[in-house]
């Protein structure tokens, strides 16, 4: 598949792996892996959408910091999302529109403290981007 | 790398190139064939090239690999010229476990046990969604997490033998609400009184055996007796901070000229505004934890007194302590004859002064500190003393827990959730969880022995053995 993530063991925590054809997709699937690991939506409430705007000092970092910026999202405003459309992304900045349902019946699947810079990397690699992020659980 | 052994479970690592200190390694045997620990090793290693690192960067038996630092890892700085680094502490700032007595034994509890888990079950949330058991108005959240454990007292939700009880007297110093982002503040809002997820637990347990009868009256536990484990931290907002901080951080170090070996070091010098402001947050965070720790001990006597029917002070449930595990510290010790005031960066480690330390409450202080270990949910957990032997060698200091042996999804494709609850079961162990399928991830085949852990700092001198705990019924975040 030209486009997905794949989850790794990592003793007490979780890799993910992530490869696609334009950055902006591999910022999309590393949001989808991070919310396989919190929350399946139900697909049944009313949709609230939320911009996001980001900056970090590096496009690895950038990341690292858009994942956190989620799961702020998901605690503080009780929203599981599950849709992600980057609309702008920069080496150091990114603009997103993310979609998702007021938390209510939902099973929650474990929990995800923060995406960590262990290992972090992001990378253009032939015809594709990958990159690998470790997430503290 | 060069690690030689020094003592009965003990290694150096000698101190070369960048490492401004040595390794010490305190470990059985046994450590050098786990898979990781190579990896465990080289972060003993460059945690020893920061700024100020006095002595030794120091390794508890159940160490493993983390981010930056080991988990399981102890360095202290000196406070005019060396760093703190958020990756010292965790994300989970002050993750931390208490333990509470009660007066009754396990032949009064077993016969109630399924309705008392499930009373605890109703009154604490868990699992990591936004769900508190305290409601916060504007500014309130603010005030407790300057406050701490004292802020629950005025409400009427904490006693002074509460706070006397926890360490720091539940209030860490120097917590300053405007050094914390509007996001903490904003995941930390509906989450006071919750249990997480992972590793977090609230578990009946009884105590199995007795080592120190002096130390274990001091305490308050006798053999037979039923005591209460509660294992969370500081949730989202512990998280946030961590988040926040390691960001700010990651240009404070290459500023003031530091060199990392891993970015994950990301620190600050002490005297610094970066360094000063994490300290006032992590502080916050820390204060946010022990209130946390505190509102879930008000619903464990909620429960009780519904299903004993009597008050939980005649029921005597009482907390025997509550320590640490992530943390900075800024404590006074002995270095090279003279006090000194160092940062102890403790992460996955816990506190364990010894007899006569003023920090240790007065009624413990001839036997030493209340060293808490919680195992994994179908072995043991352990309450152990502090000694003098760890002032002197690790800055008062020792293990946290098992560590794990399995990642969570090596875990569950061993077995199922709804097996491992069943095999707890058929072991007498009442089982409530958020998610069963995580159960699986916290299994006792996924842990180490704790036993080991425990055997090793008792070996070595850093503490003594006071009681065996054994699980009747777990509460699983």
């Amino acid at each position: 598949m030209s486009v997905g993530y794949e989850l790794v063991d990592h003793t007490a925590d979780i890799g993910m792996r992530l490869w696609a054809p334009t950055a902006e997709e591999v910022f999309e699937q590393a949001a989808l892996a991070l919310f396989s690991l919190v929350c399946d939506p139900l697909q049944i409430a009313d949709l609230e959408s939320v911009e996001v705007e980001i900056e970090a000092e590096a496009m690895d970092l950038l990341l690292a910091a858009w994942l956190n910026e989620l799961l702020y999202i998901f605690e503080a405003r009780r929203l599981v999302l599950f849709q992600f459309d980057i609309r702008e992304l920069g080496d150091r900045s990114l603009r997103a529109r993310v979609v998702g349902e007021p938390l209510g019946r939902h099973v929650l699947c474990g929990g995800v403290k923060a995406a960590t810079l262990h290992e972090l990397s992001l990378e253009r690699r032939g015809d594709r981007w990958e990159a690998f992020v470790l997430l503290d659980v | 790398m060069n690690v030689e052994r020094i003592g009965e479970s003990a290694y150096e690592i000698r101190a070369e190139g960048a490492m401004r200190v040595p390794g010490r390694v305190y470990a059985h045997a046994g450590f050098f064939s786990q898979s990781g620990h190579e990896e465990a090793l080289q972060q003993v290693a460059n945690v020893a090239t920061l700024p100020g690192i006095l002595k030794a960067s120091i390794a508890m038996p159940d160490i493993h690999w983390g981010y930056g630092f080991p988990i399981g890892g102890v360095a202290a700085m000196d406070e005019s010229n060396g760093v703190v680094s958020p990756g010292g502490v965790g994300f989970d700032i002050n993750c931390g476990v208490r333990l509470v007595r009660t007066g009754l034994g396990a032949d009064d509890v077993r016969p109630r046990l399924e309705p008392l888990m499930h009373e605890l079950m109703r009154r604490v949330p868990q699992g990591s969604g936004p769900h508190g058991a305290l409601g916060l108005r504007d500014g309130e959240l603010e005030r407790l997490t300057e406050e701490g454990v004292a802020f629950l007292a005025k409400r009427g939700l904490a006693t002074p033998d509460d706070i006397a009880h926890t360490e720091e007297g539940g209030v860490m110093p120097g917590a300053d609400s405007s050094a914390v982002s509007r996001k903490a503040f904003d995941r930390g809002r509906t989450q006071v009184g919750s249990l997480g997820s992972g590793n977090h637990f609230i578990e009946v347990q009884v105590v199995d055996d007795v080592f120190d009868d002096r130390a274990a009256s001091a305490f308050g536990v006798a053999a037979g007796q039923v005591v209460v484990m509660i294992h969370s931290g500081s949730r989202g907002f512990g998280h946030q901070i961590c988040t926040d901080f390691l960001g700010r951080m990651a240009g404070a170090a290459a500023r003031a000229g530091i060199e990392l070996p891993d970015r994950q070091l990301a620190c600050a010098p002490l005297d610094s505004p970066e360094a000063r402001e994490y300290l006032a947050a992590m502080a916050c965070a820390c204060n946010f934890a022990f209130a946390n720790r505190q509102m879930m001990l008000h619903e464990v006597r909620g429960a009780f007194e519904r299903v004993f029917r009597a008050s939980w002070e005649r029921l005597e449930v009482e907390l025997v302590y509550d320590v640490c595990h992530n943390i900075a510290k800024r404590e006074v010790h002995v270095v090279g004859g003279a006090e000194r005031a160092v940062r102890v960066h403790r992460k996955g480690a816990t506190r364990a002064f010894g007899p006569g330390s003023p920090d240790v409450p007065e009624g413990y202080r001839d036997v030493g500190q209340p060293v808490i270990i919680p195992g994994d949910m179908g072995r043991e957990s352990w309450l152990l003393a502090g000694t003098e032997t760890a002032m002197r060698e690790t800055w008062g200091s020792t293990c946290h827990g098992a560590g794990r042996l399995l990642s969570r999804r090596a875990a569950r494709k061993v077995r199922s959730g709804a097996e491992v609850r069943r095999e707890l079961e058929d072991a007498g162990i009442v089982v409530k969880a958020a998610s069963v399928g995580a159960l699986a991830e916290e299994a006792p085949f996924a842990y180490k022995d704790v036993a080991d852990v425990v055997g090793v700092v008792e070996a070595v001198g850093l503490s003594r053995k006071v009681a065996r705990l054994r699980p009747l019924g777990v509460l699983k975040g």
